[in-house]
């Protein structure tokens, strides 16, 4: 089981929290037990702050290919500002292994809450500061806008949501069915033509959305260490999804005799490259990579 | 005037982490492969690669060829679809020439092992100028790594991450 979950969160960095959060929470379901509601906040803050961290990460790719380094140096210094707070609880800059079967496992487990506040205030302004930076930077906005455009039927026939649907006016968000998120969440980002210029401004709504999300989620999660649950392993099948930072992330597994039997994961990797396939279509080669980078294609995420 | 402050605290930061390595004459310049595994080791890779980390003032250089590079550095296990990769790589690069490991894929397959995808790490395989073990290595494990390779003094160049 431990090797199972250390798995998951190696298919693809930058998304370790989404894969392995899913994965626990399909073990729990298969072992029909939940865990404590600041375990389950945990987790939460977690998907949050791997939002936030990847697509600031993204945007600095999207802007380096772009040829705006100055933009790009600013999204990772953001990020490793944030990093500072975010590593020492963690225990893991890419903030793997942060979640185990029947709860979270952190480093130092108490100040998760007042790095959540401290994310949040330090977050806001930068990424306030980022949004301007990035619509006045000479040429970005233009070298970005009409690029890479998906149309609503190809995302639909290959199943492609996440933040790519949601760029092209599409109300998709796993994050809406789950009990995890109540009270917590909602939907403020939405951006309508589905270009790579929609896509990074959208990556910058979503920043600052899960920015807020982690500001409210602060004081629920105080001081208090969240715990961990002892499973017992029954014969059992269990299944469970989450909002990834490039769209929903699924796990089935199924259990047998005390052991991880089987294991089934979907992540959007295989659909992102069916959509690049058709975008880039009559588009110049020296954009490939810009596009397949605004869209969330990973040859990691594709072979794990 | 956003623009004007966005500039000035750039340079502002990377020039307070510069550190000149001593009596080496160009860049070190390092042709990173991915030969696998997760990406973890490539983000971090990316990340010294970037402000505040000031990977050229420490005295090393990313080649975008093999041609043009010192040191392989690999990352992740090698699948049996990139071995002819890395070896053309290998082969392009001029001597003298070295190889750097990064992560516990590139050593000796880390989680991902031997198997009918991978053939594990290059430990046993190749000899090896640098190891830098972790699952991922930070960057200031990876600089720390590098720096040792110059005879340069680690602290002076980590940067208070
Ligand atoms: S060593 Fe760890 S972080 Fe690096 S590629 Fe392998 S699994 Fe990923």
């Amino acid at each position: 089981m431990e090797e199972g979950c250390r798995l998951s969160g190696r298919v693809v960095a930058g998304q370790s929290v989404a894969h392995q959060s899913a994965f626990c929470m399909a073990v729990e379901n298969a072992c029909g037990q939940g865990v404590e509601e600041q375990a389950g906040l945990g987790r939460v803050a977690l998907l949050e702050m791997e939002r936030v961290l990847h697509h600031l990460y993204t945007l600095a790719d999207l802007a380096e290919r772009a040829q705006a380094p100055l933009v790009a140096a600013h999204c990772m210094m953001l990020r490793e500002a944030m990093l500072e707070q975010i590593a020492p609880v963690t225990g893991s800059r890419l903030l793997m292994d942060c979640c185990r079967p029947g709860g979270v496992r952190l480093a130092e487990a108490e100040p998760l809450g007042g790095v959540c506040d401290s994310l949040a205030k330090l977050g806001q302004a930068g990424q306030e500061a980022l949004l301007e930076l990035w619509e006045s930077f000479p040429g970005l906005s233009a070298r970005l806008t009409g690029l890479g455009v998906t149309r609503a039927e190809d995302l639909a026939r290959v199943g492609l949501e996440g933040p790519v649907a949601r760029a092209a006016g599409q109300d998709c968000d796993t994050r809406r069915v789950l009990g995890l998120y109540d009270g917590l969440w909602r939907y403020t980002a939405g951006r309508q033509s589905g270009s790579a210029a929609d896509r990074a401004l959208l990556l910058l709504d979503e920043v600052a959305e899960s920015l807020t999300l982690l500001g409210r989620i602060a004081p629920r999660l105080g001081d208090a260490a969240p715990g961990r649950e002892a499973l017992t392993l029954p014969d059992a099948e269990g299944m469970a999804m989450v909002e990834g930072p490039w769209g929903r992330v699924a796990y089935w597994v199924q259990l047998h005799q005390g052991r991880l039997a089987q294991v089934f994961c979907h992540n959007p990797a295989a659909a992102a490259l069916l959509v690049f396939e058709e975008t880039v279509k009559g588009q110049p080669v020296e954009d490939m990579p810009l596009v397949a980078s605004s869209l969330g294609v990973s040859a990691a995420a594709l072979d794990g | 005037m956003g623009l004007i402050r966005a500039v000035l605290s750039v340079a502002f930061r990377q020039n307070m982490m510069a550190t000149k390595p001593a009596g080496h004459g160009g860049p070190l310049m390092l042709f990173h492969i991915e030969t696998g595994g997760c990406g973890g080791c490539g983000m971090e890779l990316r990340a010294l690669a970037s402000a505040p980390y000031d990977l050229g003032g420490a005295g090393f250089g990313l080649a975008s060829t093999p041609a043009g590079a010192d040191l392989l550095l690999v990352s992740g296990p090698l699948t049996r679809m990139m071995a002819p990769v890395l070896q053309a790589a290998w082969e392009a690069m001029p001597e003298p020439k070295g190889i750097i490991c990064m992560g516990d894929c590139a050593l000796d397959g880390g989680m991902f092992g031997e198997n009918y995808a991978t053939l594990g790490g290059l430990e046993r395989r190749v000899t090896i100028d640098l190891r830098l073990p972790g699952c991922p290595p930070t960057p200031a494990d990876v600089l720390a790594g590098l720096v040792s390779l110059l005879g340069s003094s680690v602290a002076e160049a980590t940067p208070p991450v």
